[in-house]
C-alpha cells in the first residue's frame, strides 16, 4: 500500500437499526475532515515488585470520540439532527421537499428507538468502522461565506468492516455567502417576533453543546455502554459594527430576545425556500459584550456572546432543515 | 457483455444523480449499462498491489461486482450488494 492523501478518502454512514450494532454504510457525505478516534483508558499495573515501573498493561474501557467538520449540505444534515438529543419531525413532501425540525429533550441518554450512526472511514483506502454514533455538540460557523458545521462526536464501538466500500457521491449543494441572513427578534418565547435582517454582524459560531460522554457500565464489553447527554449549553459569539449603544445597554440590562441564522439557496426567506437551514435560539442574553478602541485604522467593533435560555412551554432551540432526502 | 449497474437508494430522489468513481453518473433508481472502457478503468483504479516479505508481489483486483458487495443499494448486473 502506498502512501495517501486525505483527498483519497471517505466517510459513509447509515442510521443504524438496532442502536451499537454497526450497518456497512449507505450515505457518503462529503466532509472537510474527520478525526474519529479510539479513546481507551488503559490499565497499567503498579504492582510492587522491586521495580519502580508499571509492570502490566491490560486493555481498558473504551470508546469513539472525534470531530467532524463539514459544509453544511442539506442532503446530509438531518442524518446528524437524528443521532443526537433532538426530537426530530419530518414534515412533507411539499413539491419533494421534506422539512426537518429538531428541538432539545431533555432525556440523559437516546430513547429507544434510538437513531445512532453507523460512521465508515476510509482512510488510505482501509476501512475503520465505528457503530453507535451520535453528536455531542454542534458548532455552526459561517467560514468565508461558506456555513460549516463542525460536530463533535461520540460513538460506542470500533468495530472491523468486510467491505469493500465504494463510496457514491452526490454532487455539492453548499450555503454560500449570499445564501445567510440573521434576524434578532424584539421579543423571546415559544415564537418570537422577527423583523428585517440585521446587517451588522460580523460572522457567527452557533454552539449547541449537550456535554456528551461515555459510560462504561461493568459487562463482560470493553466498549460504551451508552453515551450520556449532561446539560446542554446554547449559544453565540460574533462581532458587530459598533453603531450605537443599543446593544451595549441591552447587554447591561439582560434583555431577553430569540435570535436566528437562516442560510438558504437563492435569495429566499426559509418559509419559502426548497433548501435550506435555519438555526433558532427562542430565547438569549448577552454574556459579554465588550467594545474598545482598536487600532489607528481599525474599524469600532464590538465582540459579543450570547448565551442560550430555555422556554416555558416551548423549545430553547429549533434546528430546520429543508431537504429532498427523505429519511424514514 | 456490458455490466449493468442501479442505485437505488430509499433515501434520494428519483431524479437524484450519485457520481461513482471510474464509473461516471447514475440516476437514482435507474439501471445503465457500464462501458467495456469504464469497467477496466472502474477495475484498474481498485487494483492494488502487496509485497510479501520475501518480495513477491500479488496483485488485488477488484471486480465492479464485488466492489459493491456491501452495499445494499446498488444492484450490479442483476444482484443486489451483500447477496453475493
Amino acid at each position: 500500500m502506498g502512501v495517501g492523501l486525505g483527498g483519497g478518502g471517505a466517510i459513509g454512514l447509515k442510521l443504524e437499526t438496532v442502536m451499537g450494532t454497526y450497518e456497512d454504510p449507505t450515505v457518503w457525505v462529503p466532509i472537510i475532515s474527520e478525526e474519529f478516534r479510539y479513546v481507551e483508558s488503559r490499565y497499567f499495573s503498579p504492582q510492587l515488585r522491586q521495580q519502580v515501573m508499571v509492570s502490566d498493561v491490560k486493555q481498558g474501557y473504551y470508546h469513539i470520540e472525534g470531530n467532524i467538520v463539514f459544509e453544511v449540505d442539506t442532503h446530509f444534515l438531518p442524518y446528524f439532527l437524528y443521532a443526537s438529543r433532538h426530537t426530530v419531525t419530518k414534515t412533507g413532501p411539499a413539491a419533494g421537499v421534506y422539512t426537518y425540525k429538531a428541538v432539545p429533550n431533555h432525556m440523559a441518554s437516546l430513547a429507544a428507538p434510538a437513531r445512532t450512526l453507523s460512521i465508515a472511514a476510509i482512510r488510505n483506502d482501509i476501512l475503520f468502522g465505528y457503530a453507535g454514533c451520535v453528536v455531542g455538540q454542534y458548532e455552526f460557523m459561517i467560514e468565508d461565506g461558506v456555513l460549516r458545521c463542525t460536530m463533535n462526536m461520540l460513538g460506542l464501538s470500533q468495530n472491523t468492516p468486510a467491505g469493500p466500500y465504494t463510496p457514491s457521491w452526490s454532487d455539492p449543494d453548499l450555503l454560500g455567502a449570499d445564501a445567510h441572513a440573521i434576524f434578532v427578534a424584539s421579543d423571546y418565547g415559544v415564537t418570537p417576533t422577527f423583523g428585517a435582517a440585521s446587517d451588522d454582524f460580523n460572522g457567527i459560531t452557533l454552539t449547541i453543546n449537550h456535554n456528551a460522554d461515555a459510560q462504561n457500565r461493568i459487562r463482560k464489553q470493553r466498549s460504551a455502554s451508552y453515551i450520556a447527554f449532561h446539560e446542554t449549553e446554547i449559544g453565540f459569539n460574533t462581532e458587530l459594527d459598533f453603531v450605537d449603544k443599543t446593544e451595549y445597554n441591552n447587554f447591561v440590562g439582560t434583555l431577553q430576545r430569540g435570535i436566528k441564522l437562516e442560510s438558504t439557496q437563492g435569495a429566499t426567506t426559509f418559509a419559502t425556500a426548497t433548501d435550506g437551514v435555519k438555526a433558532q435560539l427562542n430565547r438569549f442574553a448577552y454574556e459579554t459584550y465588550d467594545v474598545d478602541l482598536p487600532g489607528l485604522g481599525d474599524i469600532v467593533m464590538a465582540g459579543a456572546t450570547g448565551r442560550g435560555l430555555s422556554v416555558s412551554g416551548g423549545d430553547a432551540y429549533e434546528l430546520h432543515c429543508k431537504s429532498t432526502t427523505n429519511i424514514t | 457483455m456490458a455490466l449493468k449497474v442501479k442505485i437505488d437508494n430509499p433515501d434520494f430522489p428519483k431524479d437524484h444523480v450519485f457520481g461513482i468513481e471510474g464509473l461516471g453518473l447514475f440516476e437514482n433508481g435507474k439501471e445503465r449499462e457500464v462501458t467495456a472502457e469504464q469497467e477496466q478503468a472502474f477495475v484498474d483504479s481498485r487494483t492494488t498491489i502487496t509485497v510479501d516479505e520475501e518480495g513477491k508481489e500479488t496483485v488485488h483486483k477488484l471486480s465492479v461486482k464485488e466492489a459493491f458487495k456491501s452495499d445494499i443499494n446498488v444492484t450490479v448486473g442483476g444482484t443486489k450488494g451483500g447477496e453475493n
